[in-house]
């Protein structure tokens, strides 16, 4: 690709994803400074590999894909541990048949859900393991298909259904704790 | 010569798992397709399966909806996931509102790709 075109096609379908990236990684890491860093490592990344970048395709996943593995990077160095496929997997198929948002039923009825939660909706996240939070970012924030999300993060489809299945759950668990511990409201289940 | 066959699925469970053996479009994931009435119709004699005969292309049933019993609770079930859904992505979208980065990442970025492209 010639330096023009190069730049051209950066300006015309690349960079007007800054702000999306920005917050897609803010979510993920939970601080500034590093969505900052990784925001601009990203596009660095993007620009350097827009030979790869098929024109006129979703470039918004392309980049959701860079950033994220950018992100695993530092976790990784954080000496965090990943889940392997194989367990996930079983743990779909021991997954338990409810839908898991019964919880979040029951916040809303409560009428809990009319209250500021920012603050404690931005400490689960950040609370949920790394592999979920992304898969519950890209699917509830950012509204990607499950099947996007498994071509985003080269995921089994089965492994992205299990992990937001079980980031949904979590989440609505420490929203319900949140919710008693905050503002006195018990949900029934 | 075409085969018609009427088949009644009362209920379908699978595990909800895609073989790669199987095609995707013949794996009925349980209580997405409960008590529905299907035919199935297929050709050169090959008799309908209700997980769909793939023995060779031209013998592939195809799967019709024509009318649809549908289980009273798994609709009210089905509905009541889809609405909470929705208000579980509603609700996150207006606690984790977009936030407006400062107004230097831009410049960071290009400064970024000024050097590499130099």
């Amino acid at each position: 690709m010639e330096r023009n075109e190069r730049n051209r096609l950066f300006e015309l379908e690349i960079i007007d994803h800054y702000k999306a990236v920005y917050n897609f990684l803010l979510r993920l890491s939970g601080n500034e400074t590093d969505a900052v860093d990784l925001t601009q490592e990203a596009f660095a990344r993007a620009f350097a590999k827009l030979h790869l970048y098929e024109p006129g395709t979703n470039a918004r996943a392309w980049l959701f894909r860079i950033a994220h593995n950018l992100f695993i990077n530092k976790v990784r160095k954080d000496n965090r541990r990943q889940e392997d496929e194989l367990d996930e997997i079983t743990a779909y198929q021991r997954r338990d048949t409810s839908h898991g948002l019964g919880g979040f039923q029951d916040l809303r009825q409560a009428g809990a859900l009319d209250r500021d939660f920012s603050d404690e909706v931005n400490l689960a996240l950040n609370r949920l393991p790394e592999d979920q939070r992304v898969v519950l970012l890209m699917a509830d924030l950012y509204d990607f298909s499950e099947k996007e999300i498994a071509e985003t993060l080269k995921l089994n489809l089965n492994t992205v259904k299990s992990r937001t299945h079980r980031a949904r759950k979590k989440l609505i668990e420490m929203l319900r704790l949140f919710a008693r511990q905050e503002y006195g409201i018990h949900s029934m289940r | 010569m075409h085969v018609k066959s009427t088949v009644f699925i009362l209920c379908v469970e699978t595990n909800g798992i895609n073989h790669k053996s199987r095609p995707a479009r013949y794996v009925w994931r349980g209580g997405l397709v409960s008590q529905y009435l299907f035919v199935m119709s297929s050709k050169n004699f090959s008799p309908a399966q209700p997980l769909g005969n793939n023995s060779g292309r031209n013998c592939r049933p195809q799967v019709e909806v024509i009318d649809q019993n549908v289980d009273p609770e798994f609709t009210q079930n089905h509905h009541q996931q889809t609405e909470d859904l929705t208000a579980l992505k509603v609700f996150l979208k207006k606690n984790l509102a977009f936030k407006r980065p400062n107004p230097d990442l831009l410049t960071k970025i290009h400064e970024r790709i000024d050097k590499l492209d130099t």
